[in-house]
């Protein structure tokens, strides 16, 4: 009684964040640098999302990456959504917003992620990590330059 | 018939004997040099604050960390001392270490103090308390670039490099013959000029050159030749084993005069003035290239520039007493090229309190501040936790404040003008932990800075900068629940933790094992998804 009353509690929680954020495929994810302040007058572009199954521990998704500077264009990375013991399906992973992690760029396993900078311009090799934050799925984008660059990152 | 003086012949014998004699002792010193050489590190050139150049602007350089105003003397710093690998952890002897700060302009690197790296690869550098670019580089390796301060233990590590080789023309084709080639790191406007990796002067009838020191990361080659502007290839990433040709071609460029004058209106003698090309770039922004072209204005403010490229280019002037002015242009051609006015002024200022997670204010917090303009600016926030910068140009800026072994940094914009305030607050530890190893081919890495980054939230990033052990282990303990990145900086390689629930999280890199670059996968069909295999949930978990 008392063990399921704390997984209640605990998938309690998991509903509530999930809520906020995580992975959906079916919604576009548009990335805001918190510069400034941590004003949101900054974005690096959007992502829209393909399901492309299992691979290990991770669900993949192929990301459309879409700058408003430049709109002739588009840039490619391969995302690793982290699958939980509590969302171990990929079908449904690519349906949710379930709580976890997502990677892509040399930082994760497949290594694979070009985007955009703040004014449009094709960017080669990026690293992103996003997580659940209290205002949704925040991280890091890292700019793989001869110096690594790191900018705080909001996905909304 | 002549006679011998013997006077003459007296003088001669001694002459003999005294050059005999300088010799043998030049000889002997040389041998001891090379001795000396072989057992310690060599500081190549010993900088000493009196020794650097000084600008006749008055400009005063903002990367070395100053006492409190009562004396604004610059702070003594422990050595800067690190050891120089290759990726299979085999320690380099005769890597060149050199340190650059931003003594004559804040856009201008310049050479702070240099070492070569001894027979167990150690090398140690003497500097003024500051931040510096450290680059390392030796012949048939791969250079790297860090950001250094005084006290730091830097392990970098440098990969067997691929080649470029081309020509350098004139716009008739003509083979140039004295030209140099340096290579540069692209780098955004909201971080310090990164000083070029490797600089190299050619002599060749037929204007050849040959560059074996190149980083794995895309970079600028520049050429420059006397009466020509520089020319710039495009962003170029050369891995070992790979020898693309690059040609330059360099034009005479175009002249461009203005003046240069304060907010009154009144003309500013003795200011600096130089030009950079901006090019968009692999980067978050758009880069500037190093000065293109510099001169001084006279007594009536004026300046006049020679040699400056076409396209798009950054006009900046500095002195002692205003923030950097800029001006941003376009030379379509060089009959159309307008006279430049440069207005300096007081610039703006960016201040407040750094405080704790509780709202504390941290007294002796370390503050830096990077922009393409200024370079590196240092501060300290006082015993209120307050900090100040003045003279600041407008634009984007990245902040970062260090207290204890925890460092956050944000990104600040700044208006022309504006006196801008941004509290620091350092975010709370937490209970979660990572750790691991760092090795080169399976073999421990000492020595090497690690940056342990994530975001903390409201714009902020946190990190932490450990350093491996001789077992090349770190740990890094306090974390919060959230997403980091594990940066080897001297390589850039990343690897991601994600701290849960406190957990202690293991991260090792191996820096001989390189990411491939994968292709895109075909998305496959709807029902071999479903039939993919998934973990069981565990049964508590369910």
């Amino acid at each position: 009684m008392r063990k399921s009353l704390i997984v209640a509690a605990a998938l309690s929680a998991l509903t509530i964040s999930s809520a906020a954020s995580a992975l959906d495929a079916n919604q576009d994810r548009t990335l805001y640098v918190q510069a400034f302040g941590g004003s949101l007058n900054a974005t690096l572009g959007r992502m829209s999302f393909v399901a492309l199954g299992v691979d290990g521990n991770y669900c993949q998704y192929l990301a459309a990456w879409e700058s408003p500077w430049n709109p002739n264009d588009v840039q490619l990375c391969i995302l690793d959504e982290l699958r939980t013991r509590f969302a171990p399906s990929c079908i449904r992973n690519e349906t949710r917003d379930i709580t976890t992690t997502i990677t892509a760029g040399s930082g994760s396993q497949s290594h694979y992620c070009d985007g955009f900078n703040l004014k449009g311009e094709p960017l080669n090799d990026v690293t992103v990590l996003l997580g659940e934050g209290p205002f949704g799925l925040q991280g890091i984008v890292i700019s793989q330059g001869a110096v690594p660059v790191v900018y705080p990152i909001l996905a909304q | 018939m002549r006679t011998k003086d013997p006077r003459q012949s007296l003088a001669r014998a001694w002459l003999f004997r005294s050059i005999l004699i300088l010799l043998v002792l030049a000889a002997v010193g040389a041998l001891l040099a090379l001795l000396h050489g072989k057992s310690e590190p060599r500081d190549v050139r010993e900088p000493g604050l009196a020794t650097w150049p000084k600008a006749r602007s008055g400009y005063q350089n903002r990367a070395l960390r100053r006492e409190p105003p009562a004396s604004g003397a610059v702070a003594e710093a422990p050595r800067l001392r690190g050891t120089v690998y290759d990726v299979a952890g085999k320690r380099i002897q005769g890597a060149r270490i050199a340190a650059t700060t931003f003594q004559i302009a804040g856009n201008q690197s310049t050479v702070a103090a240099a070492a070569e790296s001894d027979s167990l690869g150690r090398f140690e550098l003497s500097l003024p308390d500051g931040t510096y670019y450290l680059t390392g580089e030796k012949q048939g390796y791969g250079p790297t670039l860090a950001v250094a301060r005084g006290g730091d233990e830097i392990g970098l590590v440098l990969r067997r490099s691929g080649e470029i080789t081309g020509h350098v023309k004139d716009e008739e084709g003509a083979p140039i013959r004295r030209f140099s080639i340096d290579v540069i790191a692209p780098g955004s406007d909201d971080m310090a000029a990164p000083a070029p990796f490797v600089s190299r002067q050619f002599d060749a009838e037929d204007g050849a050159f040959r560059i074996a020191e190149l980083p794995r990361e895309g970079v600028f080659l520049r050429a420059t030749a006397e009466g020509y502007a520089p020319a710039l290839s495009e962003i170029v990433a050369v891995s070992e084993g790979k020898s693309p040709s690059i040609d330059l071609t360099l034009t005479k460029g175009c002249a461009m005069t203005g003046t240069v004058v304060d907010s009154d209106g009144a003309p500013l003698a003795e200011v600096l003035v130089d030009a950079e090309l901006r090019r968009s770039a692999g980067v978050m922004g758009t880069t500037s290239v190093d000065a293109a072209s510099q001169a001084e204005s006279d007594e009536n403010g004026r300046f006049r520039l020679e040699n400056v490229p076409k396209g798009s280019v950054m006009v900046r002037a500095y002195d002692g007493t205003h923030a950097v002015a800029a001006v941003e242009m376009n030379i379509e051609s060089c009959a159309g090229v307008p006279e430049v006015k440069v207005e300096m002024s007081g610039g703006s200022a960016l201040s407040g309190v750094v405080k704790d997670s509780d709202g504390k204010p941290l007294s002796g917090a370390r503050l830096t501040l990077s922009n393409r303009g200024t370079g590196f600016v240092e501060t300290s926030a006082d015993k209120g936790g307050q900090y100040r910068f003045e003279k600041l140009p407008p634009g984007a800026m990245r902040l970062e404040a260090q207290a204890g072994s925890q460092r956050v940094m944000l990104l600040v914009g700044v208006s022309p003008g504006a006196d801008v305030e941004q509290d620091i607050v350092f975010p709370s530890e937490g209970k979660g932990a990572i750790r691991g190893r760092i090795t080169a081919g399976g073999a421990p890495l000492p020595g090497i800075q690690l940056t342990v980054v994530s975001n903390a939230g409201s714009g902020l990033l946190g990190s932490r900068n450990p350093v491996t052990g001789a077992d090349g282990g770190y740990s890094v303990t306090g974390l919060r629940d959230g997403v980091y990145a594990v940066i080897v900086g001297s390589t850039g390689q990343v690897a991601q933790a994600k701290v849960d629930n406190g957990s202690t999280e293991s991260v090792d890199i191996d820096v001989a094992v390189l990411p491939e670059r994968g292709k895109v996968p075909e998305r496959p069909k709807a029902d071999e998804r479903a039939r993919a295999p998934e973990p069981e949930p565990e049964e508590d978990e369910r």
